[in-house]
């Protein structure tokens, strides 16, 4: 299995494990945070069967995907981090997910 | 036997430490002039640039390379091939469009200063074949005929990766780019039964969403030059056993999940740009091909693709040989011996140390491709030898490498001039030309 599916996997389980954290967590408002996350959940299983996860450059985009997946799992573990704080590593979740979701899609890709 | 490689280092502090006055350096010691009789007709082959990619070499290099040839008494031109369809939007598939994207990216007669040319014409075409016996996997060869006829070639090439090449060296400035567009499809493979694009993609049209949901299916429908797609409402049709391997159609299918690339034909391809290099080699003459290697700018992709990266590696030097083995062998472990740049492909590959393989690990379209491996077919097939001796050019201390049109100092040439017309306006403020503060206060802007 390519490094880029073994990585996609670690993800997926990582934001499995978010959810089910945020779902047990009361206040800090985190609802959106959890539906955004829920939406990815779904779009990151699209991904096992694209082409990208095979490729070289998927590896870096899905590295940073486990990294933030893995900040925010020990931050919930902890319960070390205020909300302002968990949002944002959240954010960073999201935002590192949108990257690969796209690069996925290789629009425009030259492959030469 | 080792073959010998002549480098010039990857620093510039004086004229003659430029990268031009390099690339003329190891033109000289590795004797590419020594090559060039009066009234030979030289063709410099290079890359002239996909649209919008800024890593592919400035023009100021071939021009160099080509008042250098002309004071050598031979008769220069600047060419590169017509390519194959190879993505949605390609901007180099006949002579119109190459000419205006090479004008684009500077490659103008007047820049050269000798005429830029479409080395297999119109079409793609125009071309002559070469039988290759001694090849690993091509028995036969399309070069473009301007590369073939020419007395003499001189291999101008801008190192760097490659997707699907894994390097873009000298092996493949010849392999690829010196063969015409009917070429191109034989060094792709197109048409193989085993290797070939139609034979050895894995089609799964059960993922395509179709016209009812896919927003981009108009670009599936319409990549083809053969028209061999057709998108129905909910699933996708492809007449594989007709294509051609133009690759036009990857840009479009490949990120959905209905393809997939197999590495057989990646490394077949491989196998055929060596070989493919061995018959433009054949087709001019063994003794008429020189190869200069220019390692600035090592973007992971290749000069093909509209975008440039972040280089991998700082610049590694300018290089040149008569072997072209041997020369991108000597960039290979340049490369790997060089620290990655800090942020790049290297870094985000964990490939960014001295000693770690940048190619392979971070521009290889795929896992598994090996870096050497056009090298290495380039060896067996006896183009030339993986064994190298790198020899260190030292830059001139006497060569001049200044302005060429009037080599005179500055003075003599422009007093007259200023006598006539003086730039300088001391009939204003006392001679001193212009109104200023007398004094300023620099610990206010320190
Ligand atoms: S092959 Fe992919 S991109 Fe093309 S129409 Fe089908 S789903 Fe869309
Ligand atoms: S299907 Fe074959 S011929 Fe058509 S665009 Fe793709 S590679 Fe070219």
């Amino acid at each position: 299995m390519s490094k880029g599916l073994v990585n996609l996997d670690l993800i997926i389980e990582g934001c499995r494990r978010t959810i089910e954290e945020l779902k047990k967590m009361e206040g800090g408002d985190l609802s959106e945070e959890l539906q955004t996350l829920e939406r990815m959940e779904g779009e990151l299983e699209g991904l096992k069967d694209k082409f990208f996860m095979k490729t070289v450059a998927a590896v870096p985009a899905t590295k940073t995907c486990v990294d933030e997946v893995e900040k925010v799992n020990q931050a919930l573990a902890g319960n070390k981090d205020n909300p302002a704080a968990l949002k944002q590593k959240l954010n960073n979740v999201t935002d590192a997910v949108e990257v690969l979701l796209s690069k996925a899609q290789m629009r425009g890709t030259t492959l030469t | 036997m080792a073959s010998k490689v002549w480098y010039a280092g990857n620093r510039s502090y004086s004229p003659a430490t430029s990268y031009v006055a390099d690339m003329l350096e190891v033109f000289e010691a590795a004797e590419l002039d020594k090559l060039i009789k009066p009234n030979d007709v030289v063709a410099i082959k290079l890359h002239c640039g996909e649209w919008n990619n800024t890593a592919y070499l400035r023009p100021v290099y071939a021009r160099t390379l080509a008042d250098k040839i002309k004071s050598l008494g031979g008769r220069p031109f600047v060419t590169d091939t017509t390519t194959l369809n190879y993505n949605p939007y390609p901007a180099r598939v006949t002579e119109l469009d190459m000419r205006f994207t090479a004008e684009r990216n500077g490659y103008t007669s007047e820049a050269l200063g000798c005429p830029f040319i479409v080395a297999d014409g119109w079409m793609g075409t125009d071309d002559v074949h070469i039988d290759l016996p001694e090849g690993y996997i091509l028995k036969e060869a399309f070069i473009a005929k301007a590369v073939a006829h020419a007395d003499v070639l001189i291999t101008l090439t801008h190192f760097k990766g490659h997707p699907m090449g894994v390097i873009g060296g000298a092996l493949k400035n010849l392999g690829i780019g010196a063969q015409s567009k009917r070429g191109k499809y034989n060094v792709h493979l197109g048409g193989h039964p085993a290797y070939g694009m139609g034979a050895t993609t894995e089609f799964h049209p059960e993922r395509c969403k179709g016209k009812n949901e896919c927003p981009t299916w108009k670009l599936c429908r319409d990549c083809c030059p053969y028209g061999l797609f057709n998108v129905k409402d909910d699933t996708i049709e492809w007449k594989r056993e007709k294509c051609v391997g133009c690759l036009a159609h990857l840009g479009a299918t490949v990120g959905c999940g209905v393809m997939d690339i197999p590495r057989e034909p990646l490394e077949g391809l491989h196998a055929a740009i060596a070989d493919a290099c061995m018959a433009t080699v054949k087709a001019v003459g063994k003794d008429k091909v020189g190869f200069i290697n220019m390692g600035i700018d090592v973007s992971p992709y290749c000069d093909c693709v509209m975008y440039a990266d972040m280089p991998l590696v700082p610049h590694i030097g300018i290089f040149a040989s008569k072997d072209p083995v041997a020369i991108d062998m000597a960039c290979v472990d340049k490369v790997t011996e060089s620290e990655g740049t800090p942020g790049s492909a290297a870094e985000d590959h964990d490939v960014a140390g001295s000693g770690a393989k940048k190619f392979e690990n971070a521009a290889a379209l795929i896992h598994g491709l090996s870096e050497q491996a056009q090298i290495n077919t380039g060896a067996i097939i006896g183009l030339g030898s993986k064994e190298y001796e790198l020899i260190k050019v030292k830059p001139s201390a006497t060569k001049y490498y200044g302005f060429t049109e009037d080599t005179r100092p500055g003075g003599a040439r422009f007093k007259k001039l200023f006598s006539k017309e003086d730039p300088f306006p001391r009939d204003r403020f006392n001679g001193q030309g212009f109104k200023r503060e007398e004094k300023i206060d620099f610990e206010k802007i320190r």
